[in-house]
């Protein structure tokens, strides 16, 4: 494929779901594109998200030229493509100071990435309704068989498999287009798994907030996906005062420039990266549970330090907090999208 | 004396205002209240409000969670936080918030509160809260107490008499615990409580209150570091029934206007240890929950 279609048409989709949002950053999830032409499989899976089964299909056999061009279309519409590159990743190690233990920031090194697609926002409650309904819980294949027991205590609030928030199986009124919150590293993972997709790991999603605007001169990364200013318009933390999750539509000023919302703030993010903390010799981190990465901070992060593109903490892999959502990707390689000129007809 | 002398100690003294604490005359030679400890800037900015300071006092056994507790409350008060917003009257209140603040953002926990009396930092911070029709504005003064004084006090009343002065003249107390050293040491921390339950009662002498009118303190019980203790964040109330019985019977009798929250400021941590035996927690990330409550609380029950 021309290296000039794999950024044009990302951005052109980008802004045809802008148009499709409603201004008001409502409540209503993101369009669900619907191919009432397609097979009835190919128009299932594109309206569950799980068109990434039909680009990489798990048992090699490809799809016929039709069904691969309604997936590209599902995914550019959802998925921004993220070039690979280099990323410096940053981090922290324990030691003791004066004033008792500390943890004292250091650059990590640098890590290489590939392409991949992206989602351009978090799972959303409406998506992750969909895998519940469709038995995502009871589906023994999506899950290791380790936690199969945690899997059990995966229940909402009345008991039901589902989101610890959630009740009766439903997320609360009016939240369908927030992301979903209250699942574990597991859980993120099996919906992963369910559409075809994975978690990304701390390099790729950094590299998804600052591949667009690292500066030639000083390749020197930005904080956040529009610069290296803060600004509470732009990313749902505590500065913004709403001191709990908003609609995937908002803050739209702080996308990047190929679409990806919401990167920062609204809800920390599972990422497919095992958390180590690195200490001095005479420290012993005490860790019951593993943990796994997160980024990008949530709508109740206090210090925006904690929430820019080069941040990261930790969350213990079964915990199932009210400020950690996810999204997913899946890598480009190999992978030639069809042109969408002669693409199937298509309803938003 | 010579007269010129004893006309500028004269003049020191009319210059001063009273303690704010303790009532002892001071000088405006004075840095502190000889009697109390008191901090004079203290005295001064709450003697140029010229309104009755409303005395909130942050107690509990060391290691409770009062400085992070109180100087994360003033930040949260200076942004505004719900209904409450906080102008701190004077520098040296930031001194508390500055220390606190840096801190967490390095991810790590203020160095601990000193014993000596004279050390501590106090904040002096006008608070309005507009939750209700008519707003509401209080001279909220609280000094960061350190846990090993509060301690010694309980065992030897008078050993520190900054905390006997301002537990006095307190309206309403955020008694802090830490949810993990209730849960897992729960009679302990349930027998501090009882005494220093039991030291504000003969501080305010409510033994010898009559019944008409109720002029004892609000106590706001807060489960701290409620990140590490699920059951703590989930339901407070009950969580005391479960593992501080006898202070909550305390309450019922004594303290007639009292409540029970969880508050932590920390997202997630890990448990360090080092070979010479310390122990301590450090934060990845700060999110603070449940600070503010408490302190809205008292303000509208005291």
């Amino acid at each position: 494929m021309p290296f000039a279609t794999l950024f044009s048409r990302p951005l052109s989709v980008f802004r045809a779901s802008f148009s499709a949002a409603k201004p008001d950053g409502s409540a209503a999830p993101p369009p669900t594109l619907d191919f009432p032409d397609a097979p009835p499989d190919i128009r299932k899976l594109v309206r569950q998200r799980q068109y990434a089964h039909i680009v990489r299909p798990i048992d090699g056999i490809a799809f016929d030229p039709d069904s691969l061009r309604y997936a590209w279309k599902a995914i550019d519409h959802d998925m921004a493509y993220v070039p690979g590159g280099d990323v410096t990743l940053h981090g922290e190690y324990a030691t003791t100071s004066d004033e008792g233990f500390v943890l004292v920031p250091q650059v990590i090194g640098t890590s290489h990435t590939e392409a991949i697609y992206l989602d351009r926002w978090c799972v959303t409650n409406a998506d992750y309704q969909r895998f519940v309904a469709d038995g995502g819980y009871e589906n023994i294949s999506l899950w290791p068989e380790q936690i199969l027991e945690s899997v059990l205590r995966f229940v909402d609030r009345t008991g039901r498999p589902g989101p610890a928030q959630w009740e009766k199986g439903a997320p609360a009124k009016g939240t369908l287009a927030h992301p979903v919150v209250g699942v574990s590293w597991y859980e993120a993972n099996a919906y992963a798994q369910w559409v075809g997709k994975r978690l990304p790991t701390s390099a790729e999603w950094q590299r998804a907030g600052t591949w667009g605007t690292t500066s030639s001169d000083t390749l020197k990364e930005p904080k956040y996906p529009w610069g290296n200013s803060f600004d509470p318009q732009y990313a749902n933390t505590w500065a913004s005062g709403r001191h709990r999750t908003v609609s995937i539509h908002e803050c739209q000023g702080g996308n990047t420039p190929n679409g990806i919302r919401q990167l920062i703030g609204n809800v920390w993010e599972w990422m497919n990266t095992q958390y180590l903390l690195a200490a001095t010799e005479e420290i012993t981190v005490h860790m019951t549970d593993p943990m796994a990465e997160i980024r990008g901070g949530a709508f109740d992060s206090y210090f925006h330090s904690h929430t820019s593109c080069q941040s990261r903490s930790a969350q213990s892999l079964l915990s199932r907090k009210n400020n950690v959502g996810f999204r997913c990707c899946f890598s480009a390689e190999g992978l030639d999208p069809c042109g969408e000129d002669d693409s199937p007809s298509t309803d938003g | 004396m010579s007269n010129s002398e004893s006309y500028n100690t004269a003049l020191c003294y009319q210059d001063a205002p009273p303690c704010v604490c303790c009532d002892s005359q001071m000088t405006s030679m004075d840095d502190y209240c000889e009697e109390c400890q008191t901090p004079a800037e203290i005295t001064q900015s709450v003697s140029q409000r010229r309104a009755r300071p409303h005395f909130i006092s942050v107690v509990g056994p060391s290691n409770a969670g009062k400085t992070v507790y109180l100087g994360l409350l003033l930040d949260m008060l200076c942004g505004g936080a719900k209904d409450l917003k906080g102008v701190p009257n004077g520098a040296f209140s930031i001194k508390l918030q500055e220390q606190v603040v840096s801190a967490l953002e390095e991810r790590r926990f203020p160095e601990k509160t000193p014993n000596e009396s004279d050390l501590w930092k106090w904040l002096h911070c006008v608070v309005t809260d507009s939750s209700q029709r008519k707003e509401k504005t209080v001279d909220f003064v609280a000094p960061d107490f350190a846990g090993e004084a509060i301690a010694t006090e309980l065992e030897q009343p008078g050993t520190y008499p900054a905390v006997g002065h301002i537990v006095q003249r307190t309206s309403a107390f955020l008694l802090l615990c830490d949810s993990a050293e209730v849960r897992d040491n729960g009679a302990r921390e349930d027998l501090f409580a009882m005494k220093l339950g039991s030291y504000i009662s003969q501080q305010q002498s409510l033994s010898e209150l009559g019944k008409s009118r109720d002029l004892t303190p609000a106590i706001a019980v807060v489960f701290t570091k409620s990140d590490t203790c699920p059951e703590a964040a989930a339901d407070p109330k009950r969580f005391m029934a479960n593992n501080m019985p006898r202070f909550l019977d305390y309450c019922q009798h004594n303290f007639p206007r009292h409540a029970v929250f969880s508050a932590s400021v920390v997202g997630s941590s890990a448990l360090l240890s080092n070979d010479v035996g310390g122990v301590a927690r450090v934060p990845f990330h700060i999110q603070p929950r449940g600070v503010i409550e408490p302190l809205h609380w008292a303000i509208q029950n005291s």
